[in-house]
């Protein structure tokens, strides 16, 4: 079984399609494939104070890389931020549990994995999402997305998706924080609740 | 995310694949070959 944690994850859009992006260093999650995590410790502008460790497979202890996943959903909602250089157009962030698998590293707060996929993601839409718009973040001349637009998007992942109505990901952090069994500490995904929409 | 420092480092090979892949196309609907046996007729029963 993989371990199953929490983690956030930027919506943007890419070439038309919306996606799950990783929030800090702008890697694309392609639907129905795993992510893998790749350490980018060679690139010089990636940390500038350490080039001179050797290249690895990721992840190892003596580094940071990896595929991040937290015990709880409140870790992982105040993890997620607007990168310095965004590649694309943000429209929305998401949080959900994500599994790992392949070589892991047990933290003291949480794991960083080889590989990894969603296992099911949570959007926090204001109360009657299906009329109201969520403004694109940064860029607010585009388009704006309905949530539940998003959600259906994101139903690509083949993964449970649900909307919260609440505002942001602090108050969805808050409402899952609720339900215990949300709260993970790497043990497998509970069966998933049957998702509210998309 | 700040998760702090490594414990353990450990390996995990799913029994299940966690990536809900794309399912295969079906494949067409096998056809009855030609030489296959034909339902057997209904025989009307004896008259009294």
């Amino acid at each position: 079984m993989p371990t199953v944690g929490w983690r956030g994850w930027l919506v943007v859009e890419v070439e038309g399609a919306l996606r799950l992006c990783s929030p800090r260093y702008w890697m694309v999650w392609q639907p129905r494939a795993e992510a893998v995590a790749l350490c980018r410790l060679g690139e010089r502008s990636y940390w500038p104070l350490r080039p001179s460790v050797p290249a690895h497979a990721a992840p190892v202890e003596g580094c940071r890389c990896g595929i991040y996943a937290a015990p709880t959903a409140a870790r992982a909602a105040a993890s997620v931020t607007d990168p310095p250089r965004p590649r694309g157009r943000i429209v929305h962030q998401v949080i959900g549990r994500v599994s790992l698998w392949g070589r892991v590293v047990e933290c003291e707060r949480g794991w960083r994995g080889e590989r990894a996929y969603p296992a099911s993601l949570v959007l926090p839409a204001p109360p009657q999402a299906a009329r109201r718009r969520i403004l694109p973040r940064r860029r607010q001349r585009s388009r704006s997305v309905p949530a539940l637009e998003i959600a259906h998007a994101l139903s690509a992942y083949g993964v449970p998706v649900e909307l919260v109505a609440c505002e942001t990901l602090g108050e969805l952090a808050a409402a899952l924080a609720t339900e215990g069994s949300r709260q993970l500490s790497g043990h497998p995904a509970a069966p998933s609740r049957p998702s509210k929409s998309a | 995310m700040e998760i702090g420092e490594p414990r353990r480092t450990y390996t995990v090979e799913p029994l299940e694949d966690p990536v809900p892949r794309e399912l295969p196309e079906e494949a067409p609907e096998h056809e009855r070959p030609a030489d296959a046996p034909a339902e057997p007729e209904q025989v009307p029963g004896p008259t009294r």
